[in-house]
């Protein structure tokens, strides 16, 4: 793709583009979204207004955890019925793309997650189990959520407004699994557990 | 939204309690659960519009240094007080009680701390499981978190008073079934509730300093017990004696020993007297006023003893340079212990010429009851002590010794199994 | 701390060392005594004989 030198459909400011896989980008000077679709630039939405939050996610700034690196470069802000939580895709240090889930300090690194049953959104009570892969889970939260705000890019298209189902599956040893439906199909990724007290950042601001 | 956090909506700063109307700090993000009244007992459902869940009236509050509202660091991390549970267990027998304060950090969520007998301790939970288990032996291995701990004891805790905003919906009385393992200055505990089991990475916190943190004049009883994770900490000053004493004993005890072997000093000059009423001398050179000049005298005394007169003189100018006495007893026997002796046939005697050159010792019986006996008197020079070198080694190793003592002492306290610690 | 206390150590062996190899306090007082003041008469009980 050849995106240098891109400029805002809308208010025409150059757009901020460090990750090639990005289909989306927030214009950090206007209200605008965009999509970056084969050869032309195309205003996908609005961004919305992201409240200041204290975050051991920053745009831009590398975390370390363990041994793992992320750099986050988009963030995408839900609210649910208890509040809201963010969630930041992520380049690893593989350069591998990653979701990030950040609620009050319950962090979560989500992987793409292959499922091997078709799943209908009406059986995913909570409580109810779910066998996958050969695991059995059991699910923990049922809720839906609704985009607030974005900033920065993104590997998918991603609207403010946009609701979503959403289901978190707890499985043994700490397993979880979060799906998520809109539009009629189902994504699923599993997340790993990250405690935030072993995050280190070089100017962390926490 | 069924509360205010919404993204968009700046928090709220108090809600009323929706059972007595009081005003109750409302701190805590919109993650927690229930709100406690500290006035009247109630218990809400902050995620159902503050509904009323229970009501617990006179609750007593525990002891403890903190109270809701209270800010203070923590490994970097700004913590906010937002709830205060007390907690009541019995251990092998003894009566127990401390009391956790709910913690909640906008960026890192929800932890605990926890005073306990003048410790404090930060709590959180973690989905490090553990790598072993199923064996809960006391002091068994438990791998986790990339650490291995210790099993250390088993309770049922029990939940005695509750205050604030807390992460779930708790009920006055609520039992959990706590196993701990320790590896100071971290504890790692699974808690065994009804519905699940929860799992805890413990860090010793320094009480001064966290208190100080939080804004809090410690005037509180200092600790009298071990805490299971706390860490043994000995002064620097006795520290750094142990590290030296660990280096320098064996240094110190290796010199002495090279002393001993060439220290005994190199024979100069020889000499029997075979009557030592009519006495008689030896003469020998002395090359250096610093070197220790030993003197030995031998007679075989049985049941006797001999007293001898000495002259040291200076042989170039003839002049005498000192006179001294001394002489050997030597005294052997057999009572109802078996044999027995006393006293020694030989006496040495040390001394530094004042000047080198050749000096001659003459030496004769100074006492007419003395042994007649012969003698045989011998003179060695460059004669070297040992007694500062061992003395050195052994204050090294008492100190080295001293600190390992105190971390055993320490050690035996933390797991009870001290007889003098029996609080 | 543990500097100075290594430091403090090292100078007590070194002055062990040379006070043990010159035999520094290792001369009997008596012998001592009576070379100080030149040779003055009998300077008592020394050696094996209490």
């Amino acid at each position: 793709m050849g995106f240098d030198g891109m400029n805002c459909p809308n208010c025409g400011s150059e757009l901020p583009h460090a990750v090639t896989r990005a289909k989306m980008i927030a214009c950090e000077y206007c209200e605008s979204t965009v999509l970056l679709e084969d050869d032309a630039l195309k205003t996908a939405g609005t961004k919305g207004v992201m409240a200041e939050e204290p975050s051991l996610f920053v745009l831009g700034r590398e975390l370390h955890y363990r041994r793992e690196s992320f750099l986050p470069v988009g963030q995408a802000r839900f609210s649910y019925a208890q509040g809201w939580w963010d969630e930041f895709w992520a380049v690893d240090g593989g350069g591998e793309g990653v979701w990030v889930s950040v609620d009050e300090g319950e962090i979560a690194v989500e992987r793409p997650y292959e499922i091997d049953i078709p799943l209908r959104p009406d059986r995913l009570k909570l409580g109810a189990t779910v066998s996958l892969n050969g695991e059995t889970f059991r699910v923990t939260e049922a809720d839906h959520a609704t985009c607030t705000a974005l900033r920065g890019e993104f590997p998918e298209t991603l609207h403010v407004g946009q609701t979503y189902d959403y289901w978190h599956l707890s499985g043994p040893m700490g397993r979880l699994v979060t799906l998520e439906y809109a539009d009629g199909e189902f994504a699923a990724s599993e997340g790993v557990w990250v405690d935030p007290y072993l995050i280190r950042s070089e100017n962390a601001q926490a | 939204m069924t509360d205010g956090f919404d993204t968009n909506t700046a928090r709220l700063a108090s809600i009323n309690c929706t059972s007595c109307g009081s005003p109750l700090p409302a701190l805590a993000g919109h993650r927690a659960k229930s709100l406690i009244c500290n006035y009247c007992g109630a218990v809400m459902d902050r995620h159902d519009e503050y509904r009323l869940l229970a009501q617990y009236r006179d609750m007593q509050r525990p002891d403890g240094p903190f109270a809701i509202g209270m800010s203070g660091d923590l490994f970097g991390v700004e913590h906010t007080i937002v709830g205060v549970v007390g907690i009541n267990a019995t251990i092998e027998g003894h009566g127990y009680a401390w009391t956790n304060y709910q913690l909640y950090s906008p960026t890192h969520g929800y932890s605990w701390m926890t005073w306990s007998d003048g410790h404090l301790t930060h709590s959180r939970k973690t989905r490090d499981l553990p790598e072993t288990g199923g064996n809960f032996a006391y002091k068994a291995p438990l791998a986790a978190a990339g650490r291995m701990f210790k099993m250390y004891e088993e309770y049922v805790a029990r939940i005695s008073y509750l205050e604030g905003e807390l992460t779930w919906v708790p009920a006055l009385g609520d039992a959990t079934r706590v196993i701990e393992a320790i590896d100071p200055p971290y504890g790692y505990a699974v808690a065994l509730g009804d519905s699940e089991t929860e799992f805890e990475f413990s860090t010793y916190l320094d009480r001064a300093e966290t208190l100080a943190a939080f804004g809090v004049t410690d005037e509180f009883t200092r600790a009298h017990t071990v805490h299971a994770i706390q860490p043994f900490i000995p002064g620097a000053f006795h520290t750094a004696l142990a590290k030296a004493g660990k280096v320098f004993a064996p240094i110190a005890a290796v010199i002495a020993l090279i002393l001993l072997a060439i220290g005994g000093g190199e024979k100069i000059a020889e000499a029997t007297i075979a009557d030592p009423f009519a006495g008689g001398s030896v003469v020998f050179p002395l090359d250096s006023s610093h070197r220790l000049v030993e003197v030995g005298i031998t007679a075989n005394v049985y049941n006797s003893w001999s007293w001898y007169d000495m002259e040291l003189t200076n042989e170039d100018t003839d002049e005498t340079i000192a006179e001294f006495d001394g002489g050997v007893e030597y005294y052997a026997g057999r009572d109802s212990d078996g044999a027995w002796t006393e006293g020694s046939q030989f006496a040495a005697f040390r001394f530094k010429p004042p000047a080198p050159g050749s000096y001659r010792l003459s030496v004769k019986a100074g006492d007419p009851k003395s042994s007649t006996v012969p003698l045989k008197v011998e003179v060695k020079r460059n004669v070297m002590i040992t007694r500062y070198l061992f003395m050195l080694a052994g204050f090294a190793l008492l100190m080295w010794i001293s600190l390992w003592w105190r971390g055993a002492r320490f050690e035996s306290r933390r797991w009870g199994e001290d007889e003098d610690d029996d609080d | 701390m543990t500097r100075i206390v290594f430091v403090i150590f090292a100078l007590a062996t070194a002055g062990a060392t040379y006070a043990g190899v010159y035999g520094i306090g290792g001369e009997d007082k008596q012998i001592a005594k009576s070379i100080r003041s030149g040779s003055s008469g009998r300077v008592g009980y020394i050696g094996g004989v209490k």
